[in-house]
């Protein structure tokens, strides 16, 4: 088994310039608060607007780009212009996050994708870039 | 690009016979004509937001006869802006809309390449722009949506009165009870959920095939709705070098549509395209990566060969599901495929559920025990466990079926004493069984990722028999009918189910009334490892 463990760590490491094996370059992320329309319920609701930036586009895909804040998945996003180096997502479960949690973002189950970010910190949000 | 005959291409080829299978992605008969469509900020059910309803259109010119077969076609998530005179695509904060400097990307022109071909043999093609739609999370079910408003305006141009823009030029020519869907990546589910709509409204247009491209299947495991395929043809085209949908999930809808007895009876076919990327299938879409570290195969690196597969199986599934054209040993890949397809292809065909017996896909909870007919399943100098989802296959290895599928992991490390063999009887009682209405014996099988098993070009290979009240069959080998490669793929391996269909002319002279059990015997390479499962016999 050892010699196809070998072949697979190959593969990873060629795949690293050109599918992004190490994450995202310089992502970093700042929180807001912020109102938006529940698009299930159409309630205003307060939510907190994740913004990360990358030095990197962040591709339309097939699958998805996903901020996972602990356990909580926030899979609502936008772009904000057309560079592509910043995604706004929206968290409404604002009040399950907790102080700390690891943050990273990644598209669906593409661990080539993921880019760690620094932990959410409830105190920190309206206060500008995190990195 | 090079040649890329692969030898296990070469090894079916001469194990069948030197026939290949038709090839339908020729041109027809008819001329054909270009039109768009553009209706600009529609307001559609169950969409939150305006979207364009905008198709570019292949028809016969003049369009004489008819009612002609109707095949929407439905690209996946993708920039929508586009530099003008370069392929680089971006989203932008207000889909569909593009600032100054941009043209909205024309995905709908990506399909060119099978959509004019395909409207010769009599067809009205249209490929839909879902730009509206496209740079936003998920947005599966709006996919759906904007392909029911397609459907509603083309009925409404149906009609005698016909509608803007068309008029009377399309009326009483599509036949809206004979229509395909094609959807390619997020629009392969798109077409899907289209379907299930469609059907949850008691079905006003008939909807024959769905037919996806390396799909995602985003209802099995997200809070979407589960879409399924059940009776309806079903055709999967999937990249083995997909950097994209890189674990092949919409290979799940066909997985489902296995537990899924059926009113009308209909197909289902998988493709699997060693070597082709995701984006490929589209012309207007740059490769996701040229350089994905694809396995055993290089990932293709110029459109030509991708385009000509995808145009060989796209047009074949149509053609045949909807203008009833055969072609024979094409979707079965009972034979090798038409010189147009320079790269290994794996088959999985099956037949519907309600018209085959499946005599074991350990499912049971006793299984590999106990099988589908109560019966005691026996095996000698076999290691062998049943399996699902993340149980099958542990990282580095990644193994997609559905949860739903159960398989048998099976392998023969080298012992001393008897040869390795697995029967499965098809009565609990052992009396035999009367199989003489079906054609074939047909099995699930997939190679592992382990060191029991030969390296491609190398096939794993066992023989099949049959046993009788009163003898047995001759024995088959697998080999003789498809290969069993060893697991390809990008980044990580798979273990993609194929089939391997066996004619039960082929075991010889042997009394069909009274079948008793099967026997797999793992008699031709010394050491194996695969995954076995939905062991069936077929019409």
């Amino acid at each position: 088994m050892r010699r196809f463990q070998a072949l697979l760590l190959l593969g990873a490491l060629l795949a690293g310039s050109t599918v992004c094996l190490a994450g995202f370059r310089n992502a970093r992320y700042q929180v807001k608060r912020s109102a938006a329309k529940n698009t299930r319920t159409a309630a205003i609701v307060t939510v907190l607007e994740f913004e990360v930036n990358s030095e990197d586009v962040f591709p339309a895909r097939a699958v998805d780009p996903v901020l996972y804040i602990g356990d909580i998945e926030v899979r609502e996003y936008r772009y904000t212009d057309t560079e592509n180096k910043t995604l706004i997502f929206t968290c409404f479960e604002a009040d399950k996050l907790k102080d700390n949690a690891p943050v990273y973002l990644q598209y669906e189950n593409d661990e080539a994708t993921r880019t760690d970010l620094p932990p959410f910190r409830r105190d920190e949000v309206g206060k500008g870039w995190r990195r | 690009m090079t040649r890329m005959l692969f030898p296990s291409v070469l090894l079916l080829g001469a194990a069948v016979m030197a026939q290949t299978a038709p090839d339908p992605s020729g041109r027809g008969n008819l001329p054909v004509t270009n039109v768009d469509y553009k209706i600009e900020r529609v307001l559609v059910p169950s969409i939150a937001y305006p979207v364009d309803v905008w198709a570019t259109v292949w028809h016969p010119t003049n369009l004489p006869g008819g009612p002609y077969p109707l095949v929407l076609i439905l690209h996946g998530n993708h920039g929508i802006c586009r530099t003008p005179g370069t392929l680089n695509d971006v989203c932008t904060a207000t889909p569909p809309i593009c600032p100054a400097g941009f043209i909205q990307t024309p995905q709908e022109k990506g399909y060119n390449y099978f959509a004019e071909k395909l409207a010769s043999h009599g067809y009205i093609v249209a490929s839909i722009n879902a730009n509206s739609i496209n740079c936003r999370a998920n947005a599966i079910p709006e996919r759906g949506r904007l392909v029911q408003e397609h459907l509603r305006r083309w009925s409404q141009w149906n009609t005698g009165a016909g509608a803007e823009p068309f008029g009377g030029r399309f009326a009483g020519k599509v036949n809206l009870q004979n229509v395909g869907l094609i959807g390619h990546s997020r629009g392969g589910e798109g077409v899907r959920a289209a379907y299930n709509m469609n059907r949850d409204e008691n079905s006003p247009f008939g909807i024959k095939a769905v037919i996806e491209i390396s799909p995602v299947d985003f209802g099995r495991g997200l809070a979407n709705p589960l879409y399924n395929v059940d009776d309806v043809h079903f055709g999967l085209v999937l990249s083995a070098c997909d950097a994209d949908v890189s674990d092949n999930q919409g290979i799940r809808a066909l997985d489902r549509s296995l537990f899924l007895q059926e009113k009308n009876p209909t197909t289902k076919v998988q493709k699997y395209v060693w070597g082709s990327n995701h984006n490929f299938f589209n012309s207007e879409w740059l490769p996701e990566s040229t350089l994905f570290p694809c396995v055993d195969l290089p990932i293709m690196t110029t459109r030509p060969p991708q385009e000509a597969v995808g145009a060989v199986y796209l047009m074949g599934m149509i053609r045949a599901w909807l203008g009833n054209e055969n072609f024979p040993g094409l979707l079965t890949g009972d034979l090798p495929p038409p010189p147009a397809v320079q790269v290994p292809v794996d088959t999985a065909y099956l037949e519907s559920p309600s018209r085959t017996w499946t005599v074991e896909n350990f499912t049971h909870a006793a299984a590999p025990r106990l099988n589908q007919a109560g019966a005691v399943n026996s095996w000698i100098n076999l290691n062998i466990r049943s399996c699902n989802a993340g149980n099958c296959a542990l990282a580095p290895v990644n193994w997609t079926h559905d949860v739903g599928t159960f398989v048998a992991d099976v392998s023969w490390p080298q012992r001393p004493g008897a040869t390795a063999s697995l029967t499965i009887p098809l009565s609990s009682g052992g009396e035999g069984v009367d199989i003489s209405q079906y054609r074939y014996i047909s099995f699930r099988v997939a190679a592992k990722y382990s060191e029991l098993n030969p390296t491609n070009p190398g096939t794993q290979n066992f023989t099949v028999q049959l046993s009788t009240e009163s003898g047995s069959s001759n024995g088959v080998q697998t080999a003789s009918y498809t290969n069993i490669p060893f697991p390809v793929g990008g980044l990580f391996r798979r273990s993609i189910l194929k089939t391997v269909r066996i004619p039960l002319s082929s075991l010889g002279e042997f009394d069909r009334t009274k079948v008793t059990r099967i026997h797999l015997i793992f008699d031709q390479n010394p050491t194996g490892a695969i995954f076995l499962t939905d062991l069936q016999f077929v019409p």
